[in-house]
């Protein structure tokens, strides 16, 4: 996939030293602004992660919402602990949300699944920005729109 | 310090004259976006700003944020009146938060103007922004724009 910068850089891919600096924004060819983040956690292909003020991600729950971290989606592959990559920040991707949600829910964090947006608002801290274009279905990821960064 | 566009032109730099379009966006290091703007008044590094349809910065208030401008931050330089220079409207940066303000605290305009401030009365919400350490006074604090910030 192409970017317009910084020259050379792939956003499909991840690595165990950093290529770039934490914070490096990149435009991609399909509309998203993606953000260089280090790994704190393990995460698979789809889940949304909480990003702090040094660019780490973990798992995005309740409490990072609340914290009001950037807020991104690991959607174009599984990433490793203490990997540096690429994470979609707004933009059309796939992404994990809870089964069965209704396309255009409003979301929230989940209180069962830790990196995954639920349409259940019971306790739990809304996701501003970012909708699903199709019904979520179980251990796949769904295709949704973040019209702007997302963000709690 | 680098930047993805337009090539050549720092960020950290004010300029007497208009080295890009007023309104002009880069990405920049630190997950920041920035906008070019046009000083309305002297800005000091560090505060918080009200742009309006013009681009002109003026330092943030209740008022202007009722008023819906875009708010952003002049966290890399100062601005002299009619100075040019790029703000940051989101990302991780420093800004002039009230002395004491607790971390992850949500901010409102304040009585001193360009600066935020945790105290909600008679003030207005900036959604998008929380700080990541505590205020201090005379020193500006780290902080996270997750968002735009905006009124």
């Amino acid at each position: 996939m192409s970017i317009d910068s910084p020259v050379g850089l792939l956003n499909n891919d991840s690595s165990s030293a950093a290529e770039f600096a934490l914070g490096t924004i990149i435009k991609a060819d399909d509309g998203r602004k993606m953000l260089y983040v280090l790994a704190a956690d393990d995460f698979d292909k789809g889940d949304f992660v909480a990003i702090d003020e040094n660019f780490a991600i973990r798992p995005l729950t309740k409490a990072r919402a609340d914290d009001r971290q950037m807020i991104g989606c690991c959607a174009d592959f599984d990433v490793t602990d203490e990997e540096y990559t690429f994470v979609t920040i707004s933009g059309v991707f796939e992404g994990n949300i809870i089964k069965d949600a209704a396309v255009d829910s409003a979301f929230y964090t989940s209180g069962t699944t830790s990196g995954y947006l639920d349409d259940d608002s019971s306790g739990q801290k809304e996701i501003f920005g970012v909708v699903n274009t199709a019904k979520g279905a179980d251990g796949v990821p769904t295709p949704c729109i973040a019209a702007c960064r997302m963000h709690a | 310090m680098s930047i993805d566009s337009p090539v050549g032109i720092e960020q950290e730099d004010g300029s007497a004259v208009a080295r890009v379009a007023v309104g002009t966006i880069i990405t920049a290091s630190k997950g920041r976006e920035m906008i070019y703007v046009h000083a309305g008044e002297a800005i000091t590094k560090g505060m918080f700003v009200a742009i309006d349809e013009d681009f002109e910065a003026m330092k943030l208030t209740k008022a202007l944020a009722d008023d819906k401008h875009m708010i952003a931050c002049a966290d890399e330089l100062a601005l002299a009146d009619n100075e040019y220079g790029y703000v940051s409207r989101s990302g991780v940066f420093n800004g002039n938060v009230v002395a004491a303000a607790v971390v992850d605290t949500a901010f409102y305009t304040s009585a001193t103007a360009g600066t935020i401030d945790d105290d909600p009365t008679s003030q207005t919400l900036i959604y998008g922004i929380v700080n990541s350490a505590t205020g201090a006074t005379g020193a500006t604090t780290p902080c996270i724009a997750a968002c735009l910030m905006h009124a």
